[in-house]
C-alpha cells in the first residue's frame, strides 16, 4: 500500500533526522565544528515539539479533511507521477514561500510560528520547535489550491514532507557557506542563520523553504554578512524555558492589547493582524521602524568615525 | 497499529538516548559578567538607546540601569544569553526583598520574573525604592529589613 510505504519512508527519514541532533550536540561540545547547545534550550525543544505532535495529531483532521474536499470537487486530474511531484513540490514551495512570509508579517500568524524563533541558540534541535497551534491559525488552508487543481493528496502531503525534510539541515551554524550556484538557488545555513537572527538588518528576510528564487523575486532576500553576526532569536526575547509559556505567549500578548480599554475596532484589528510590533499609540517597534532606526544609528555612527578619523589626521599634523 | 507502536518506542528509546547525551555534554555553566563595562557593552547591542548608571548584581547575573532619560532598564541572565528590557510602570506586578535578593514579577507572560542578589543594602534600599516608585500601584514586601 502506498500510504504504508509512504509512512514507513516518513518514519525513516524522521529518525534519521532525529540522529544528526545528538550527534551535532556531541561534535560542538568537543569543538570539531561550530555550534552550541544549551540543555534547557534543547530540554524546551523537545517539550514543545511533543505538544506540538500532540496538537498536529488532534487538529490534523482541520487540514486533511479541507484538502480532501477541495480534492473531491477538483477542476483538473493531475496523474500521480513522477514529473506531477516534481510540478507539485515547486508549487508547494511556492505556497510555503507566503505561507511563511504571513506568519512573519501578520502578527495572529505570528502568535503561531513565533515559538519557531523563540529559541536564542540556533542548532539541528531548533527544528523540534514547532507551533502548537498551526492547524487552528488558519494558515494550512493554503494547501488546499494544489488539492482543487487536481494533484493527488498524497502527492500534495509527499511534496510537504520532503520540503519539510530538506529544511532540516539548514538549522546549523557548522556550514558556513554552500558553493555560489547552491547559494543563489537554494535555501542555505547561511540563508536561514538570517531568517533566524534579531539584528534589524536581519528581520523578516529569507522565507523560502526549499528554492531561495522566491526570495530574490518576491524582494525579501538578505545575505548573511561576515561582519555582523547573526544574534538568534526575536526582538522581545523571552526569559523563560517554559515550554507553555514558549507556545503560547504570543497569543497572551494579543489578548493583553485587545482589552485596552477605549481602543477603536480599527485599533484592535491592528493588534490582532497587523505586523508584530504595532502599536496604537504610534510607538511602533515593526521591522521597519526598526530597521530605520538601526540604519540611522549606523549612519551616525559612521559619521562620527570619519569626524573622529579626520581629527586625528589633524593631530598627527 | 503495530508499526506505530514501533514508532512511537524508537522516538521514545531515541529521545532518551538523546536526553542522556546531552546531558554528558551540557558543557560550560553560564558565565556571569565581569564588570560593569561588559553589562554596558551588552546593553550597547540589546538596548542601544538606553544609558546610564549600572549596578551589577553580586553575582553577576543581571544588571540594573538608572536611564539617563529617566527610566529603568535590567539586563538578565537567561541560559547562556542575555536578555535586556526597559521596565516601565506596568511592567512590573510586584517588587519583593528576600535576603540579599530583589525579586521582581513582570507583567509579561514570556517573561514572567527576574531575580538580582544585592549584597550592599544600602544599594539594595535605594533600588527597591527606585522600582517601588515607577508607579504607585507596585507592591513592596519586605520578608527582611533591608534599612
Amino acid at each position: 500500500m502506498p500510504e504504508s510505504i509512504y509512512f514507513q519512508w516518513a518514519a525513516l527519514a524522521q529518525l534519521l533526522l532525529l540522529l544528526t541532533i545528538p550527534l551535532e550536540a556531541w561534535l560542538a561540545a568537543r569543538g570539531r565544528i561550530k555550534g552550541e547547545y544549551e540543555l534547557r534550550d534543547t530540554l524546551a525543544n523537545i517539550t514543545v515539539s511533543i505538544g506540538s505532535i500532540f496538537f498536529w495529531g488532534t487538529l490534523s483532521w482541520l487540514y486533511v479533511g479541507a484538502v480532501m474536499y477541495a480534492y473531491a470537487h477538483r477542476l483538473y486530474d493531475v496523474p500521480f507521477t513522477w514529473w506531477s511531484f516534481l510540478i507539485a513540490f515547486v508549487l508547494d514551495d511556492l505556497r510555503y514561500y507566503w505561507f511563511h512570509r504571513i506568519s512573519h508579517r501578520s502578527r495572529w500568524f505570528w502568535a503561531s510560528h513565533v515559538v519557531h524563533h523563540s529559541s536564542q541558540h540556533f542548532n539541528l534541535s531548533t527544528n523540534l520547535r514547532q507551533s502548537w497551534t498551526s492547524e487552528f491559525s488558519g494558515l494550512t488552508l493554503l494547501n488546499v489550491p494544489l488539492a482543487f487543481l487536481g494533484f493527488n493528496p498524497g502527492l500534495v502531503a509527499l511534496a510537504f514532507t520532503v520540503n519539510l525534510i530538506y529544511q532540516f539541515w539548514i538549522h546549523i551554524e557548522a556550514v558556513d557557506r554552500m558553493p555560489r550556484w547552491f547559494e543563489w538557488l537554494l535555501n542555505t545555513p547561511s540563508h536561514h542563520r538570517v531568517h533566524h537572527a534579531s539584528n534589524p538588518r536581519y528581520l523578516d528576510a529569507n522565507y523560502a523553504g526549499v528554492f531561495m528564487i522566491w526570495d530574490r523575486l518576491f524582494g525579501s532576500f538578505v545575505a548573511e554578512r561576515d561582519d555582523e553576526p547573526p544574534r538568534y532569536g526575536i526582538v522581545h526575547n523571552l526569559g523563560t524555558f517554559n515550554p507553555l509559556r514558549i507556545a503560547l505567549h504570543e497569543y497572551v500578548a494579543i489578548g493583553r492589547d485587545l482589552l485596552r480599554p477605549r481602543l477603536s475596532l480599527a485599533e484592535r484589528l491592528g493588534y490582532f493582524f497587523g505586523p508584530p510590533g504595532w502599536s496604537h499609540d504610534g510607538r511602533h517597534t515593526t521591522t521597519a521602524v526598526l530597521r530605520a532606526a538601526d540604519a540611522s544609528a549606523q549612519a551616525r555612527s559612521a559619521a562620527s568615525a570619519r569626524l573622529d578619523s579626520g581629527l586625528s589626521l589633524t593631530e598627527c599634523r | 497499529m503495530n508499526q506505530l507502536a514501533v514508532a512511537i518506542l524508537a522516538n521514545a528509546a531515541l529521545g532518551a538516548v538523546m536526553l542522556a547525551l546531552l546531558w554528558r555534554l551540557r558543557g560550560r555553566p553560564p558565565v556571569p559578567l565581569a564588570d560593569a563595562g561588559e553589562a554596558e557593552r551588552r546593553l550597547a547591542v540589546l538596548l542601544p538607546d538606553l544609558k546610564g548608571t549600572i549596578t551589577l548584581a553580586d553575582d553577576g547575573r543581571a544588571a540594573l540601569v538608572d536611564g539617563s532619560d529617566g527610566t529603568v532598564g535590567v539586563l538578565l541572565q537567561c541560559g547562556r544569553r542575555w536578555n535586556a528590557r526597559r521596565i516601565g510602570s506596568a511592567d512590573l506586578r510586584s517588587v519583593r526583598l528576600e535576603g540579599e535578593r530583589i525579586k521582581l514579577r513582570f507583567a509579561d507572560f514570556a517573561w514572567p520574573r527576574a531575580e538580582l542578589r544585592l549584597a550592599d543594602p544600602a544599594v539594595r534600599a535605594t533600588w527597591a525604592a527606585r522600582l517601588q516608585h515607577l508607579d504607585g500601584s507596585t507592591s513592596v514586601s519586605q520578608e527582611l529589613d533591608h534599612a
